[in-house]
C-alpha cells in the first residue's frame, strides 16, 4: 500500500504535518511529492493522496501546479482510488474561488464555487454524521462553499456546514473525501479512520486504540452538549 | 470635541483606578474610544513612540525594556500587562498627555497585537517598531504567519525604524523597501543542526520564487540561517550580533558582556532584542549591563520556588500556540536533573458552552518530552485524554503518564522522590491555578520535612 503526501512545504497547516505522519505507519510506501516534483499517482499505482491546509495566498499556485495533471486525477477518482483533501484546499476543486474582485479558477472538478472574504473568519465546531458514526471536528476559515448539493460528504448536526444555511459538509464523491474539518481530524474520529482504512485492506489496530476511542468519546459529548453553541471562543 | 470630552472623562478613571490601585486596567481606554472613536489618531504621542510586536516574547520583550528605561532614569507609559489591543494602547497613551493634550517628555512603550497591526500602526505613527518573530499561532487568534506578515506590512509607515530578528527569515523581510531596518540575531550555537527538530516549519519555501528552502543551519522551527539557491533570497545581515554562553550565563555584543538573565534560548532572543535596541538608543553597554545584573523575568511568565531541596517552576505557556509550548519542551529536553512535568493547558474560557481545539497539540513537539530524565509527566484538565493521546504518539512510556480531570487533583499524583525539580506549565489565564498547585506540592513536602 502506498500513501503520497502532496505539497507538505506549502499544505501543512493546523496539525496536518502530524496527521500526515501518523496517516502514513499505516503504509508500506510514502511519497512526499514537492511543489517542483510530477506527483507520483500520475505514473505509479498509490493507493492514498492527501493534500492538506495551506495559506490561501498559495491556492493559485497549487492549482496552477495541479492543473496540468487535471485529468489524472480525474481518473484517479474514477478509479475509486483515496483523495483526502483537508481544510481550504478544497477549494482547489471547485470551480472559482472568489475573493472580492478577483477570481481564480479551480479545477473544475466538482461543480461549486468559493466565497472569500478575508474581513470574515469562521471559527467554529462541528458535530456530523456519516455512515452511522458521528463524526467531530474543528473549522477556521474564511471561506464559504455554495452550489455543491451532488455529493455530499458528512450530514450537519451542529455547528458550520458548506454554508450558513447547507445541511452538508464537504463534499464525498467515490473515494475523493473533501472536507474543511481541520488537520487531525482522522486522529479524532477513530471510527471513521478504521473505515476508511477497511477500503484499502487494512484491518490493523490503531495505536493506544482505547485511548484514542476514550478521547473522542469525551469529545462527542461535549460538542453534544445543547447548551454548546459551537463557536470556538477565540 | 469628542476627543477633549474623551481625554478628561478617561483621565479621571484612571485617577479612580489609581485611587484603588486597580490601574492595569484597559477600561480607561476603553472609555476614550467610546467617546471618540478616533482616540488614538488625536492623542499626541510621547517624544519616543516604540510599538512591540511579534508572535512570541512580546509581553517579556516590553516588560523587560519597561524596566530597563525606568532604570535609566527615563519616563517611561507602557502596557506590560499584555493589554495590547487598540483600548489597552489608549489606556497607556492617556498617561503621556496632561489634560490639554501637551505631549509629556516620556518614552511610550506599546505592546500591539500583531494581527490588528494593519490598524492600528497608521493610527499610532511610531517611531520604532520592534518585532520578536513570526511563527503559527492559534489558527482561531492569527490564521497563519503569512496572514499575519501582511497585516503588518500593511500598516507600517514610512517614519518608523524597524527592529527585527534576522535569525528568523521570515519576519527580518518585513518593510525591505520601505523603512529603515535594523537587525539583531544571536551567532551559529553548538546546539543549532543543520536537520529540522520539530515538526512545524513555516517557512520552507522560498517566499520569492517558491523554491524549496536549503537551511545551512537551523535552530528551532524556522529560525536559523536559510538561502533560496534558485534566486538568492537569504537572511539579512545582523546589526547587532550575540553570542551566547549559555554554561556562563553570558551575552556578548560588540565584545561587550551582559548577564544572561534566563537561560532559554526563546528568552535570550528577546533580552538581544532589548539590549540592541538600547544601544542603538545610544545607552552605554555598561549601563545596561549594570541594569541586567538583578534584572528577573516577570512572575507572571516564569515564577521559581525553592524549598528544601527542590525546586517548583511555574512557566506560561500561550495556548493554541504549537512553537511556544515546543520552546519550553526543548528547554525542558535540555534540562540537566531529574524532573517531573505538570501540564494544565486546557483553555477555561472553551470550556463554557464550547470545546477546545487541539489541532495545535499535532503542530507542537511532545516528542522533546521522551527523555530519562523526565520521569513523570501529569495531565490535568478536561481535555487530559487529548493530551494523553499525544504524549503516547511521541512514544511515551505510559507508565510515566498520570491523567487527572481535574488540574488541582496533579499536585497529589507528583512523586518528588529523587526529584530535583517540578515543572508546572499553565496556560497563561491559569497563573493563580498554577500557584495552587505549586502551594500544595510546597507545603506537602514542609509536612514531610
Amino acid at each position: 500500500m502506498k500513501i503520497e503526501i502532496l505539497y507538505p512545504e506549502l499544505c501543512n497547516l493546523y496539525g496536518d504535518n502530524f496527521h500526515q505522519r501518523y496517516l502514513s505507519n499505516f503504509f508500506d510506501e510514502v511519497y512526499v511529492t514537492s511543489l517542483k516534483d510530477t506527483p507520483k499517482f500520475v505514473s505509479e499505482q498509490v493507493d492514498f493522496v492527501y493534500l492538506g491546509s495551506c495559506a490561501d495566498k498559495y491556492l493559485e499556485a497549487i492549482i496552477l501546479k495541479l492543473r496540468v495533471y487535471k485529468k489524472e486525477i480525474e481518473k484517479y477518482i474514477r478509479d475509486d482510488k483515496i483523495f483526502l483533501v483537508t481544510g481550504n484546499s478544497l477549494e482547489i476543486f471547485g470551480n472559482t474561488i472568489n475573493i472580492l474582485d478577483k477570481q481564480i479558477e479551480g479545477l473544475k472538478i466538482f461543480n461549486f464555487r468559493t466565497e472569500k472574504d478575508f474581513n470574515k473568519r469562521y471559527n467554529q465546531l462541528f458535530l456530523g454524521e456519516y455512515h452511522g458514526y458521528k463524526i467531530v471536528g474543528h473549522k477556521s476559515q474564511f471561506s464559504l462553499i455554495f452550489e455543491e448539493q451532488e455529493y455530499p460528504f458528512i450530514k450537519k448536526i451542529k455547528g458550520l456546514a458548506n454554508n450558513l444555511t447547507a445541511t452538508n459538509e464537504g463534499i464525498k464523491y467515490k473515494n475523493f473525501y473533501g472536507t474543511y474539518l481541520l488537520g487531525p481530524f482522522l486522529i479524532t474520529n477513530p471510527y471513521f479512520l478504521k473505515d476508511l482504512l477497511k477500503t484499502l485492506g487494512i484491518t490493523k489496530s490503531l495505536p493506544f486504540e482505547s485511548i484514542a476511542i476514550k478521547s473522542y468519546e469525551k469529545r462527542l459529548e461535549d460538542f453534544s452538549n445543547p447548551l454548546n453553541n459551537m463557536i470556538s471562543k477565540h | 470635541m469628542r476627543f477633549t470630552i474623551a481625554l478628561v472623562a478617561s483621565k479621571l478613571y484612571l485617577q479612580i483606578l489609581k485611587i484603588l490601585k486597580k490601574e492595569k486596567d484597559d477600561r480607561p481606554g476603553a472609555l476614550a474610544l467610546k467617546i471618540c472613536p478616533l482616540f488614538l489618531e488625536k492623542i499626541n504621542k510621547p517624544k519616543v513612540l516604540i510599538g512591540i510586536t511579534g508572535t512570541n516574547g512580546k509581553t517579556t520583550t516590553t516588560n523587560l525594556l519597561s524596566e530597563l528605561l525606568i532604570k535609566s532614569g527615563q519616563k517611561v507609559i507602557y502596557n506590560d500587562w499584555g493589554a495590547n489591543t487598540k483600548r489597552g494602547m489608549a489606556r497607556c497613551l492617556i498617561e503621556g498627555v496632561n489634560i490639554l493634550n501637551h505631549s509629556k517628555k516620556v518614552y511610550g512603550i506599546l505592546e500591539i497585537d500583531e494581527v490588528t497591526c494593519d490598524e492600528t500602526l497608521p493610527k499610532l505613527q511610531l517611531d520604532y517598531l520592534l518585532v520578536t518573530n513570526l511563527f503559527r499561532d492559534s489558527m482561531f487568534r492569527n490564521p497563519n504567519p503569512y496572514y499575519v506578515y501582511d497585516k503588518i506590512e500593511k500598516g507600517l509607515t514610512k517614519k518608523t525604524t524597524l527592529f527585527l530578528n534576522s535569525d528568523d527569515a521570515f519576519s527580518s523581510r518585513l518593510g525591505k523597501k520601505t523603512n529603515k531596518c535594523i537587525y539583531y540575531g544571536i551567532d551559529k550555537l553548538k546546539s543549532d543542526t543543520n536537520i529540522a527538530k520539530n515538526i512545524v516549519n513555516d517557512m520552507q519555501v522560498c517566499p520569492i520564487c517558491l523554491e524549496k528552502l536549503n537551511y545551512e543551519y537551523i535552530r528551532f522551527n524556522h529560525i536559523g540561517k536559510v538561502k533560496c539557491k534558485n534566486c538568492g533570497f537569504q537572511n539579512p545581515e545582523p546589526n547587532y550580533l550575540a553570542k551566547i554562553n549559555f554554561s556562563k550565563k553570558e551575552i556578548s555584543i560588540n565584545n561587550q558582556i551582559y548577564p544572561l538573565i534566563h537561560d532559554s534560548i526563546f528568552n535570550a532572543y528577546n533580552e538581544v532584542l532589548v539590549i540592541s535596541f538600547l544601544l542603538e538608543l545610544n545607552i552605554k553597554s555598561t549601563k545596561i549591563k549594570e541594569y541586567l545584573e538583578h534584572q528577573n523575568l516577570t512572575k507572571r511568565r516564569l515564577d521559581i520556588v525553592k524549598n528544601h531541596d527542590l525546586e517548583v517552576i511555574t512557566m506560561a505557556c500561550k495556548g493554541f500556540n504549537p512553537v511556544a509550548l515546543s520552546t519550553v519542551f526543548d528547554y525542558l529536553k535540555n534540562e540537566k536533573c531529574d524532573i517531573e512535568v505538570i501540564l494544565v493547558l486546557d483553555d477555561l474560557s472553551d470550556r463554557v458552552n464550547s470545546s477546545e481545539a487541539i489541532n495545535y497539540l499535532y503542530d507542537a513537539d511532545f516528542e522533546f518530552l521522551n527523555e530519562p530524565h523526565i520521569k513523570k509527566i501529569i495531565i490535568g484538565g478536561h481535555r487530559c485524554y487529548d493530551y494523553l493521546y499525544r504524549l503516547l504518539l511521541a512514544d511515551i512510556d505510559p507508565k510515566k503518564i498520570e491523567t487527572c480531570e481535574n488540574e488541582f487533583d496533579t499536585s497529589s499524583k507528583v512523586d518528588k522522590k529523587n526529584i530535583k525539580k517540578i515543572y508546572i506549565l499553565h496556560d497563561i489565564y491559569f497563573v493563580s491555578g498554577a500557584k495552587k498547585i505549586r502551594d500544595d506540592i510546597i507545603s506537602e513536602v514542609e509536612h514531610e520535612n
